[in-house]
């Protein structure tokens, strides 16, 4: 018996990480799928996976080769990968070369041999690899339909899922296309040095599907499919979160302006331009979620860990001490090699095991170069962020602004409405000294100051002035002409370590 | 050997189904319609029929019609396989349906049923 285990469920599970998802559930018992791609696009590699998946499970797999490749040679391509089992290999899997029978008797030999095979063995799993010599030994087109007919007429009768392999692409109008309840097709496309693999599933009869594209990647692993974030269903927040919890950033004038802090369960941008102070003020917001017991997760692009850490302790946040007691996790990525749908299966991997409250992303354009199809960048953010809020988290995202003091310049382009919360932080240079200043632009269901802040980067943290004057000077005088906006190419800002003024707790 | 006729005008399924009760150790014949059904009948009496329902010329509603007026096939026992809704006035204690698509246990388990009870084996 092809199922041995007892299971009725109607579905396969394909034991490919995320495919499953992608299919609902996996592909359907007795149904045929046509696996299509180029070479070198890992259709045996998913195949193989899901044969060795479903002899792990206890159930009889058929594996049959046609002059693909030899035996030998598809089972040293498989054997570095965890799912391969030597043990399973003619006890489970049972492989056969449909060569002898394609060549001494054409497509009626093969189909009497395949037919005997599938009846002999019932497997719960049969995979043809491939299909491309059989249609041409074909007597006539009407042989070959004649042929899959029979094949899928045996396959729903005994419970078979067929896999068959074909290199040619999809669309082609092919009839195996047309008798194929599935098609999966793997391609791969070149993304500035970078190689992209997509899984595209062009029809799916039976079951509803995740529609689109999905990256892929083939690791020492084996295939994973990375279902394109924004076409996984939303996770809706069970419990609304109340305002009297609200987070604080511990910086007192700050949490002043946000009237206690921001709104639990949100997503707040911090806008800058380089070097504005937006990492700091992401850094404040883990240390004050630290101090207050919970669990916090950096995740960013362009510090290391102990850049990171050290930075942080520069301005007398003590950030290590909490990583060495596992409460702080600080991931690093480097934004050039990874692609969008991976990074987030990573971030949110790293939120649910590490129980995190508090998520710093610093910052969105690492993850904006870590998208192959660049449109994507805002429903994936939006959803995203929902993702979040159902995690009950409180998040900072630092998003880079243009250089400009007076203008404000919110990119990316339609992110800044997927957030509850904005802080817009800038710096203008005034009599060769420079100004920090920050603003709030939005925050979700509450009060807020909105008067613009001058504030320092000091040796006890980021210090916000506690009435607007020192700024409404500022700016004034930039109004004035006595000011301008650094520009691309002049000196870095440099960190200003002056301590405000005790008295009124002002810097200017 | 039990003696199992099967009435599909669909081929595919029809060959298949054929094969694979042929290795369970029946002894079977295929048809296409009911008409053919009728006229295999007369010429030689199976254990136990096998009717899909939408075929052409007569179909399976007919057909079983046709079994249940004639004395001498009134008493074979019948599996109906189809995608479609059998009609309620045709309901017997000798007849089984089986919806389309099927695993070949369900349809195992109709034939050795149904035989077993008319006192049949293979």
């Amino acid at each position: 018996m092809g199922n041995t285990t007892g299971e009725k469920n109607p579905r396969l599970r394909t034991g490919v990480g995320g495919l499953d998802a992608v299919l609902h559930g996996g592909l359907l018992r007795g149904a045929i799928y046509l696996v299509t791609g180029g070479p070198g696009t890992g259709k045996t590699v998913l195949c193989s996976q899901l044969a060795f998946h479903r002899a792990a499970r206890g159930e009889s797999v058929l594996y049959v080769t046609t002059f693909s490749e030899s035996h030998g040679r598809l089972l040293s391509n498989l054997e570095s990968f965890p799912f391969f089992d030597r043990s399973f290999v003619q006890s489970r899997i049972t492989l056969l070369s449909g060569v002898s029978a394609l060549e001494e008797g054409g497509l009626e030999r093969f189909q009497s041999m395949l037919s005997q095979a599938v009846r002999t063995h019932r497997p719960s799993l049969l995979v043809i690899d491939s299909m491309a010599a059989i249609s041409e030994l074909a007597t006539s087109p009407f042989a070959y339909r004649k042929f899959l007919r029979e094949l899928g007429a045996l396959f729903t009768l005994l419970g078979c899922t067929a896999l068959l392999i074909s290199s040619k692409q999809q669309g082609t109008g092919s009839f195996e296309e047309f008798i194929a309840d599935g098609i999966l097709e793997l391609g791969q496309h070149a993304v500035g040095m970078r190689q992209a693999r997509e899984l595209v599933i062009h029809k799916f009869r039976g079951s509803s599907h995740l529609e689109g594209r999905h990256l892929f990647d083939i690791t020492p692993s084996g295939l994973t499919v990375h279902p394109r974030r924004e076409s996984l269903p939303l996770t809706q927040e069970q419990v609304p979160p109340t305002l009297s919890h609200k987070s604080r950033f511990g910086v007192p004038g700050l949490d002043d302006m946000l009237e206690g802090g921001v709104p639990p369960a949100s997503v707040t941008a911090l806008m800058g331009a380089p070097g504005s102070g937006k990492t700091l003020l992401g850094l404040h917001l883990l240390a004050e979620g630290l101090n207050a017991g919970q669990n916090c997760l950096y995740f960013g692009f362009y510090e290391t860990p102990s850049r990171l850490i050290a930075k942080a302790e520069g301005v007398g946040l003590r950030l290590r001490e909490h990583v060495e007691a596992g409460r702080l996790e600080v991931q690093w990525h480097q934004p050039t090699e990874q692609f969008l749908d991976p990074l987030a299966e990573q971030l949110l991997e790293a939120l649910h095991r590490h129980k995190a409250q508090r998520l710093f992303l610093d910052g969105i354009d690492g993850l904006m170069q870590a998208v192959a199809h660049p449109e994507r960048i805002t429903t994936f953010f939006t959803a995203l962020s929902s993702e979040l809020r159902a995690l009950r988290l409180t998040t900072a995202v630092s998003m880079e602004t243009s250089i400009s003091g007076a203008k404000l310049d919110i990119p990316p382009v339609g992110l800044s409405s997927s957030v509850e919360n904005i802080l817009f932080l800038r710096y203008v240079e005034l009599r060769s000294q420079l100004h920090r200043l920050i603003s709030i632009l939005k925050v979700r269901e509450s009060g807020y100051d909105p008067s613009i802040r001058e504030f320092h980067i000091t040796s006890r943290g980021l210090e916000v002035a506690r009435t607007f004057e020192s700024a409404e000077e500022v700016l004034d005088q930039m109004t004035q002409g006595k000011a301008g906006a650094p520009t691309r190419g002049s000196s870095p800002p440099r960190m200003s370590h002056r301590p405000p003024p005790e008295d009124s707790g002002e810097d200017a | 050997m039990s003696h199992v006729l099967i009435v599909d005008d669909e081929p595919d399924i029809a060959t298949v189904l054929a094969e694979i009760l042929g290795d369970e150790g029946f002894d079977v014949r295929v048809v296409h319609d009911g008409r053919q059904a009728l006229a295999a009948m007369a010429e030689k009496l199976p254990d136990l029929l096998i009717t899909d329902l939408m075929m052409p010329r007569m179909d399976g509603h007919a057909l079983i019609r046709e079994m249940r007026g004639n004395e001498a096939f009134r008493h074979i026992p019948i599996v109906v396989m189809s995608a479609g809704l059998l009609d309620k006035s045709l309901l017997a204690p000798d007849l089984r349906f089986v919806p389309k698509p099927f695993e070949i246990e369900q349809m195992l388990e109709a034939v050795t049923r149904l035989l077993r009870e008319r006192g049949s084996t293979r």
